[in-house]
């Protein structure tokens, strides 16, 4: 059973579609869902949630079908978002001893032991935590529920390094729990990168790529050509982008393999160096190919998809 | 997910909502008896000032909890938290709307029930009791009016409206009851006097309510987008 599968979901906005026609994340797995702002991103996590009713389509969180059945799904579900605040005139504590009244399995221990890793006080009111004590306490607020499943909404978005480095480090603590599940959205790919298993783009409402992450950074390559003047860049698919400088001519592929290079020096060019990209890179090579298609879908419509 | 824990849930958050506001209903219902022994002490001098502190507390205690519990809740970005529980909206609608009619209705109830002992002594005379009761009635019709604007609606702006449309409309409302030929010539009178119009204008209100609080489960039901 798949801790997340969406298939064929739509949702339609006036101003925006999301058109999801396959998003699956198995147990145990890190997603990194990744894409711009507007993309999509928090209406799928909330969609996933059932906060936000899809127009078409089938969600299954836990085995549960989203959002009719989402009481049942969300006793195993930690969620945060962004946008999630705790009551601000309340302390720590106060919101702990609400959520130990509910969930019947609460682990007191577990609680102040997180509590003390993220250098909480439970006595501390909200309102005068910083923001990176107020995500702590959101994030803990998730994590000492031990859910089967973590769903987070650019969690580390205005955080200090430091703070980040806590957060980052505490999911990967939760990790280790082959069972959990996570789906991680946000802006910092560095974070994505670090943590996740397998990385999903989202651009336009569409998911653009959804692949395991050593598959998808292994694939995409920055190759540096020397070519003659008449040379034409051959029409693969695997290009998303080019920049030619008189003889040099740098091309952002996303399926690099060897017949991929034997085929760019066929024309007539030396490749004189292929570099790996970080996943910023590839992040920002894939949204511009997605806006290129959007802008001219004929001309530039070499394919997207690592 | 059985129905017990289903309630457990559900009692949590009606739990919490009354933590919120203990103190500003204990203030609230402090207030109430202070303007009713003002009536009692000082009424020749302070009545008017008495009823109209009385009311106030009324409607105030209202529109505090309205506002706090729902409007603010949202505001301050609270609701991602509450939904992120195992809960649905019907569940949230179901918990929102317990706690506040628990908490404004027992405000309601003990200081409408309280500043019936004003008609002990001679400070009114008991034929205002019906009248008074259709107030009382009014302003309750005032609060649901507010709280279930705040639950449908979401923003500040609407929650605005609500306070100012209710406040003002349940004044123009009391003075043409008032105006009623039913309860203009028995208001007066020494004796209770229970006729066809205080019942049709209490039934009137008690429909009002009762049709307001299922309105709102209604439109709570059809919603498909929650934050």
């Amino acid at each position: 059973m798949d801790a997340i599968s969406c298939k064929d979901v739509k949702k339609n906005y006036p101003l925006f579609d999301l058109d999801l026609t396959d998003l699956t994340l198995p147990p145990g797995e890190v997603m990194g869902f990744v894409g711009p702002n507007g993309a999509g991103k928090s209406t799928t996590l909330r969609i996933i949630m059932g906060l936000v009713h899809q127009d078409s389509g089938r969600v299954e969180v836990l085995g549960n079908e989203m959002p009719r059945q989402q009481r049942a799904a969300k006793w195993d579900i930690g969620f945060v978002s962004e946008d999630m605040r705790l009551y601000g005139h309340r302390t720590i504590g106060f919101h702990l001893e609400f959520l130990k009244s509910i969930y019947p399995g609460w682990d007191d221990s577990y609680g102040r032991e997180l509590l003390t890793r993220f250098e909480l006080n439970p006595d501390q009111k909200v309102k005068g935590l910083s923001h990176g004590q107020r995500v702590k306490a959101a994030l803990l607020t998730a994590f000492a529920r031990k859910p089967k499943l973590l769903v987070f909404d650019e969690p580390t978005t205005g955080l200090d390094p430091v703070a980040r480095k806590v957060i980052i480090e505490e999911m990967m603590r939760v990790m280790q729990d082959e069972d959990r599940s996570i789906l991680f959205s946000s802006h910092n790919t560095l974070d994505v990168e670090q943590i996740s298993d397998s990385i999903c783009f989202i651009n336009h409402g569409r998911i653009v790529s959804c692949q395991d992450k050593e598959t998808f950074l292994d694939a995409w390559r920055r190759v540096r050509l020397v070519v003659e003047d008449t040379y034409t860049t051959p029409d693969l698919s695997a290009i998303i982008d080019e920049h030619r400088a008189g003889h040099q001519l740098v091309l952002t592929v996303s399926n690099y393999s060897e017949s991929l290079a034997q085929a760019l020096k066929k024309p007539g060019a030396t490749i004189s160096d292929v570099e790996r990209l970080t996943l910023e890179e590839i992040f920002i090579a894939s949204v511009e190919a997605s806006q290129a298609v959007d802008r001219n879908p004929p001309v530039q419509a070499r394919g997207v998809a690592a | 997910m059985s129905t017990d824990t289903n309630r457990t849930v559900i009692r949590a958050l009606i739990r919490k909502d009354l933590q919120i506001m203990k103190i500003p209903a204990i203030c609230y219902w402090l207030g109430g008896i202070g303007s009713i022994l003002l009536a009692i002490f000082f009424g020749d001098a302070a009545g008017t000032i008495a009823f109209i502190l009385f009311i106030s507390v009324l409607f105030g205690s209202g529109v505090h909890a309205a506002m706090q519990t729902v409007t603010e809740e949202r505001r301050e970005q609270n609701l991602p938290f509450i939904m992120s529980l195992p809960i649905t909206i019907a569940d949230y609608t179901v918990a929102k709307m317990t706690a506040n009619l628990s908490l404004v209705g027992t405000i309601w109830l003990t200081l409408s029930a309280a500043s019936f002992i004003i008609f002990i002594g001679d400070v009114m005379p008991n034929g205002t009791i019906p009248f008074m009761c259709i107030i009382l009635l009014a302003v309750f019709l005032a609060y649901i009016v507010i709280l279930t604007t705040t639950m449908v609606f979401k923003g500040l702006a609407p929650a605005i409206i609500a306070v100012v449309a209710a406040n003002l409309g349940s004044q123009a409302y009391v003075w043409w009851v008032a105006d009623l030929h039913g309860v203009r010539s028995t208001v007066n009178s020494l004796d209770i006097v229970w006729n066809a119009t205080y019942f049709s204008v209490l039934g009137i209100q008690l429909a009002a309510i009762i049709g307001l609080i299922g309105l709102t489960f209604y439109a709570q039901s059809r919603k498909t987008e929650f934050l």
